[in-house]
C-alpha cells in the first residue's frame, strides 16, 4: 500500500508544480483546456455512480442512493458542502437504523 | 482590516473543510489503509477530490495503477490552478514548491476573488494554509474515531462520499451538455462494471468526457 500511496502523491504533487516550472503557453492550447474541463466532469460521474450503487459482490440498490437524492436537492437550493455531506449521511444513517433501506 | 477580513474566511473555510477532511480519515481506514497511511496522503497528496478517488478505488478492490491513474486525473484541474497562481504570486525558489503544494480549489478561488484589490497572494498563502492545518487535524481525528467505532456504514459515511463527489462535481456542470456529458459518464461506467478490473470503470469514465463526448455531441 505504502507504494501507491507515494506514487499516487507525488504524480498529483507534479501535476501543482508543473504549473509553476512550466512555459505558460501550453495551457492556451484548446485541447488541453478542453481536457482540463472534461476530464474531472467524466472521472467524478463515474466515481459517483460506481460508489452509488455497486459494491465488490455487484450492483447493489441501498440507502446510498436516498443520499444522493438528498444531497442533489440541497446542491439544487445553493446548500454549503458541509450541509450536504452531513444531511445526506444523517438521512441515510437513520433510515438504516430504523430499518428502512440496507 | 481587509486583511483581517481574508483572515477570518480564511479560518471558515479551513472549518468547512475540517468536516470533509474527518470524513476522509473515516473512510480512509474503512478501505483499509491504516492511520498513519491515511494521514500520509492528506499531509502529501494534499487535494481532497484525488484523496477520495485513491482510496475509493482501493475500496472498491481496484489494482494500485487504476487507484494512481485515477487520482492523478481527477487532479488535473491542479495544474491550470498553478499555471494562474504562478502569474499572480510569481514565487522563487523553494516558494514554487511550497505554493504548488498549497495549489488547491479554495486556496485558487480565494486568490482570484482578492486579486482587484492586490491581496491575491495574502489570500492564497492564508487560506492555503488554514486549509492544510484543519484538513490534516481533521483527517487524523477521523482516522482515529473509526478505529474505534466500528462500520462507517452506520454514520451513513459511504452516502457521505457520494454526496461529497456530487457537490464537487455540481459547480462544474455550467450547461446543459456537461449535464449530458456527466450522466453519460456515469452510464459508461456502470455498463463497463461487470466486464472490467475494479477502478476500470471510472478511467474510461473520464477518457469518455475527455476523448469521446467531445467528437460526437458537445
Amino acid at each position: 500500500m505504502w507504494p501507491t500511496i507515494l506514487f499516487a502523491s507525488l504524480s498529483t504533487l507534479s501535476l501543482k508544480l508543473m504549473g509553476y516550472f512550466l512555459p505558460n503557453s501550453l495551457l492556451g492550447n484548446p485541447t488541453a483546456k478542453r481536457i482540463i474541463a472534461l476530464l474531472p466532469i467524466g472521472l467524478l460521474s463515474g466515481l459517483i455512480a460506481i460508489q452509488m450503487v455497486t459494491s465488490t459482490s455487484g450492483y447493489v440498490l441501498d440507502g446510498r442512493i436516498v443520499g444522493a437524492v438528498v444531497a442533489l436537492a440541497l446542491l439544487m437550493i445553493r446548500s454549503p458542502f458541509i450541509v450536504v455531506i452531513s444531511v445526506a449521511a444523517l438521512v441515510t444513517a437513520v433510515g438504516r437504523a430504523m430499518g428502512h433501506w440496507a | 482590516m481587509p486583511r483581517k477580513r481574508i483572515l477570518i474566511d480564511a479560518i471558515g473555510i479551513g472549518i468547512g473543510v475540517a468536516s470533509y477532511g474527518v470524513s476522509f480519515g473515516a473512510l480512509g481506514v474503512s478501505s483499509g489503509l491504516d492511520v498513519a497511511q491515511t494521514m500520509s496522503l492528506s499531509l502529501l497528496m494534499f487535494t481532497g477530490a484525488s484523496q477520495f478517488a485513491l482510496v475509493g478505488v482501493i475500496a472498491a478492490g481496484g489494482s494500485s495503477i487504476a487507484a494512481i491513474l485515477t487520482a492523478f486525473f481527477v487532479g488535473i484541474r491542479n495544474f491550470a490552478y498553478a499555471v494562474s497562481m504562478n502569474e499572480l504570486l510569481k514565487p522563487q525558489g523553494i516558494q514554487k514548491i511550497v505554493a504548488g503544494h498549497l495549489t488547491i480549489d479554495e486556496s485558487t478561488a480565494m486568490a482570484l476573488s482578492h486579486k482587484d484589490k492586490n491581496e491575491g497572494p495574502f489570500a492564497f498563502w492564508v487560506t492555503g494554509i488554514s486549509v492544510f492545518v484543519f484538513w490534516n487535524l481533521a483527517t487524523l481525528v477521523g482516522a482515529v474515531a473509526i478505529n474505534l467505532a466500528g462500520d462507517p456504514k452506520t454514520f451513513g459515511l459511504d452516502a457521505a462520499v457520494v454526496a461529497g463527489f456530487l457537490a464537487l462535481l455540481w459547480p462544474q456542470l455550467k450547461n446543459r451538455n456537461l449535464v449530458f456529458v456527466a450522466l453519460c459518464s456515469a452510464v459508461v461506467a456502470l455498463l463497463a462494471f461487470p466486464f472490467t478490473p475494479a477502478g476500470m470503470p471510472i478511467l474510461l469514465a473520464g477518457i469518455f468526457a475527455a476523448v469521446i463526448a467531445p467528437k460526437v455531441m458537445v
